[in-house]
């Protein structure tokens, strides 16, 4: 059994339970107790592969329950004195609680929806587009059979009203920087993210190999995506999993903008309102895939716009509670968590900008349950507010 | 038990699966050696966030005979926060208050549980920072280190962390709360004292620390790190006198070549040479004046003995941000034993001379803690920490090593707890153990607090027969490899 999961067999002997993942495990200390940090469920997993016989624990429900009583935000690894390889860990660690046969209803639901609906949504697949319908383009991307940008929409921006805006102001960016991008429409499967965290490793595979397949029949040289998830399943766990590489090269859509706007193909106008804010770096694009500059960067170089580093940022950010799944897993504890998170960024800025369609909507509804007054903003939205207007518009603007 | 627990107000867990995690803290003993001790899987687990309900706690505790044991961050490696008898351990990790910093005393109320890391976390919201810390700094709580150990990291700038508590308050096994400011003492209900010195290395089995007023500094005005290479570990002993009394110094840490060898092998980062010499941080930390001070005369020091390199900045300042990861040599190998003693700092050079012999390959790691005394961990490799017949294979020179230490008039580290119990007639002389026991007899009656350790040690680890059984195992060492040369 061991055997199939060489990451998890090799990293845990790493541990040397000093216990630095523990004190800021947003998980371990909402729950509190020693059998939901980090610490402990390496010992136990350890115990479980490497004891003898006569004193090996059994996997239990109660241990599962642990193991995903967890937002895979990765702060563990950043403490990780032995530099153990967490989340991906966490990850193996599911898939060995799902091949011995534990069941969550709530897994089996959302499996079984990706697996038939190729999204997280429950939606039809040839609805992706439905974001595209307020986009104002001049052309249909989906329609375009070869581009050299690929933009991957994600389920979240797809289908989701409040992520929607993301996609829409990508489009509005691009378009003004005179970027033709293709998308892939009812063709773009679920990146596989959702089943990696849950240990469904066979069927991700299946969902990356149509999505390499796809992108590749387009031609592209880059892939864009403004889900950090899907970036970093992309960039990170693509070539993991299928073994091979991608022809491309995976860029967060923040890189792309930032590179953009560095390089003088867009300017950007004064807001209508200056604005001082702060960067919640959301898990996936911070410590896991360890994008923390671009965002950063891009922020300064908008005008009007006043930026305020949190304390607890970048390596040492704090999770919203949206990660892991845990939204659907245990969404009372990923609420406490984003309430804590939301609080401690207002106190910082009135207004916390970031660049996960997850974060922004955790963050905006967690502040709301806990009446914090906190203003979330998507950074790709704050671009596009800060666009130059094209004439026909702005003459429009001021008439009215 | 449970149930009288929660009857108390105290969310608790009793569940074999919850429990079981608090059997264990950083050392890695295998199934066998666990049931050699025995009792150590706690019946229930309980967090409390007040000292009302720490005393309500112990009063329980006390009137029923349930055995109860404190635990902080779970990091000393020497049992001091495993339970012996099971009965209850109470988590510290809620009373984790940081209050403002007193600015006029230059002080801060926190919590028995605060984590060092976290202290200094708040304080630098004030320009403020710890003067000493320890080692576990990530992870361990103030009351924990008071009770074990005590030096660290800026112990050569600012002494014992004793010096820095300014008050004490804890809660007495009878349940009733008291106050304890430097120097003083306090009487309980029933007559009995509780000093002040009676908080530090008392393992929690005096009293349960619910907070302390701690002495704290404004933040440095300047920083500088040096990292010298010396030829060898009396090269380096030769000097450690001058470089002890720097002005401005703050810490001193010597690796030899074996250690920085095994952090090769780990994966991690040795800057050049390293593996072949002693080298040794400096960091000096205080005013520009004396900073600058200290950093003149280090350059004096490599006028003077041409055999003595120092390396580049940038090196330096990546030895200290690592500091306090010791145990990253672990992740290249199933397991690594230390050994972790402390010698007059006047002995260094003999102690090493001597050490050094033993058979094998040995990776150290010292610190200067006072001008007088030096902290050193040995690190040996083990095959596999799972495995019992491993394990032990280690352990006699695990002895061996201590045994050199107390020649040269050290001592094993850590304080007593469990593992170190052999050590314990070295630790504490008669006059020390006879005086501690009459005071936990006065204090805690019933013997509720943390029993089962030194005081009433399992039967493999009485000095004696551990002494015994470590003298038969070294032909097994010898049979099977023990930890010759194994990287």
């Amino acid at each position: 059994m061991a055997k199939k999961y060489p990451l998890l067999r090799e990293q845990i002997r790493k541990c040397i339970q000093c216990g630095s993942c523990r004190v800021n495990c947003p998980t371990g200390n909402e729950v509190g107790w020693l059998s939901c940090t980090p610490r402990a469920k390496v010992l136990h997993a350890r115990d479980i592969i490497y004891s003898r016989p006569w004193s090996r624990p059994k996997i239990t429900e109660e241990f599962a329950q642990r193991v995903f009583e967890c937002t895979l935000c990765g702060r563990c690894g950043e403490e990780c004195i032995t530099d153990i390889k967490f989340p991906d860990v966490w990850i193996e660690l599911r898939e060995m609680m799902m091949d011995a046969g534990i069941k969550f209803d709530t897994i089996d639901l959302v499996t079984k929806t990706i697996v038939e609906k190729k999204n997280v949504a429950d939606q039809p697949n040839e609805e992706r587009t439905v974001w595209l319908k307020r986009a104002k383009m001049d052309y249909n991307p989906e329609e375009l059979e070869k581009a050299d940008v690929v933009y991957y929409v994600g389920c979240m921006s797809s289908y989701y009203p409040q992520s929607q805006s993301m996609a829409r102001a990508l489009a509005a960016i691009l378009e003004s920087a005179g970027i033709k991008f293709a998308i892939m429409g009812g063709d773009e499967y679920c990146c596989g993210f959702p089943l990696l965290s849950v240990g469904k490793i066979k069927e991700a595979k299946e969902l990356m190999m149509h999505n390499i397949e796809r992108v590749k029949s387009i031609g592209a040289k880059v892939m864009v995506a403004t889900c950090p998830g899907c970036m970093r399943t992309w960039r990170d766990e693509y070539k993991h999993y299928t073994h091979q590489e991608l022809p491309f090269k995976v860029l967060h859509a923040t890189e792309f903008v930032r590179d953009l706007v560095r390089d003088g193909k867009i300017k950007l106008d004064p807001p209508k309102e200056e604005m001082t804010v702060t960067y919640h770096d959301g898990c996936d694009l911070g410590r896991n895939a360890k994008v923390y500059d671009a965002p950063r960067e891009l922020l300064k170089m908008m005008p009007g716009i006043t930026f305020i580093e949190h304390p607890e940022s970048a390596e040492t950010a704090v999770c919203c509670g949206a990660g892991g799944d845990m939204l659907m897993t245990n969404p009372e504890m990923a609420e406490s968590i984003g309430q804590k998170r939301a609080a401690s960024l207002a106190q910082v800025a009135p207004v916390a900008v970031t660049s996960c369609p997850s974060c922004k909507k955790q963050l905006k509804d967690t502040a709301k349950h806990a009446g914090v007054d906190l203003k979330t903003e998507d950074l790709l939205e704050l671009v596009q507010k800060q666009l130059p207007k094209p004439p026909k518009a702005e003459k429009e603007e001021k008439a009215e | 038990m449970f149930e009288e627990v929660q009857a108390l107000g105290l969310a608790a867990v009793a569940t074999p699966f919850e429990t079981r995690f608090y059997g264990f803290d950083v050392t890695p003993l295998p199934a066998e050696a666990y049931w050699a001790i025995r009792g150590t899987r706690p019946q229930v687990v309980t967090r409390p966030k007040t000292t009302e309900e720490v005393s309500r706690l112990l009063a329980w505790a006390t009137k029923s005979g349930v055995p109860v044991t404190p635990r902080g961050g779970g990091t000393s490696g020497y049992f001091q926060s495993v339970p012996r008898k099971r009965g209850v351990v109470i988590e510290t990790l809620e009373l984790n208050q940081v209050g403002e910093v007193d600015k006029t005393n230059h002080t801060v109320r926190v919590g028995a549980g605060a984590i060092w890391s976290k202290i200094e976390f708040e304080l630098n919201k004030y320009g403020y920072c710890l003067k000493t810390y320890p080692t576990s700094y990530r992870s361990s709580t103030v009351a924990g280190w008071m009770q074990t150990e005590g030096y660290g990291i800026g112990s050569i700038a600012y002494g014992h962390i004793k010096s820095l508590i300014h008050e004490v308050e804890a809660v007495l096994p009878s349940g009733e709360v008291v106050t304890v400011k430097k120097g003083k003492s306090a009487k309980a209900s029933n007559g009995s004292v509780i000093e002040f010195d009676d908080f530090f290395h008392s393992e929690g089995m005096l009293s349960f620390i619910t907070s302390v007023v701690l002495e704290v500094r404004p933040q440095p005005e300047m920083t500088k790190t040096h990292l010298l290479l010396f030829k060898d570990h009396a090269h380096f002993a030769a000097h450690t006198e001058t470089i002890s009394t720097l002005k401005g110094i703050y810490f001193i840490e010597f690796v030899n070549g074996a250690y920085m060898d095994l952090l090769v092998q780990s994966g991690f980062h040795a800057p050049e040479h390293t593996t072949e010499n002693i080298s040794v941080v400096i960091r000096l930390e205080g005013t520009k004046q004396d900073v600058g001070v200290g950093s003149e005369h280090i350059k004096a020091l490599l006028a003077t003995d041409k055999e003595i390199t120092e390396l580049p900045e940038e090196d330096a300042e990546h030895e200290y941000g690592e500091r306090l990861d010791y145990f990253r040599v672990k992740a290249a190998f199933s397991s690594v034993t230390p050994a972790d003693i402390s010698v007059p700092t006047s002995n260094l050079k003999e102690f090493l001379d001597n050490t050094l012999k033993l058979r094998f390959k040995l990776a150290l790691k010292g610190e200067i803690l006072t001008p007088t005394l030096t902290g050193i961990m040995f690190f040996m490799v083990l095959g596999n920490e799972l495995s019992f017949v491993r394990f032990m294979s280690t352990a006699p020179y695990q002895m061996e090593i201590i045994l050199r230490a107390l020649k040269y008039g050290g001592a094993p580290n850590g304080g007593v707890g469990l593992l170190n119990t052999p050590y314990v007639y070295s630790l504490r002389t008669k006059e020390v153990r006879d005086a501690f026991v009459e005071k936990k007899e006065s204090l805690d009656e019933a013997w509720v607090l943390n029993p089962g350790k030194w005081t009433d040690p399992p039967f493999f680890l009485r000095p004696s027969i551990y002494f015994t059984a470590m003298k038969c195992l070294e032909p097994v060492c010898w049979l099977t490899g023990g930890i010759r040369r194994r990287w």
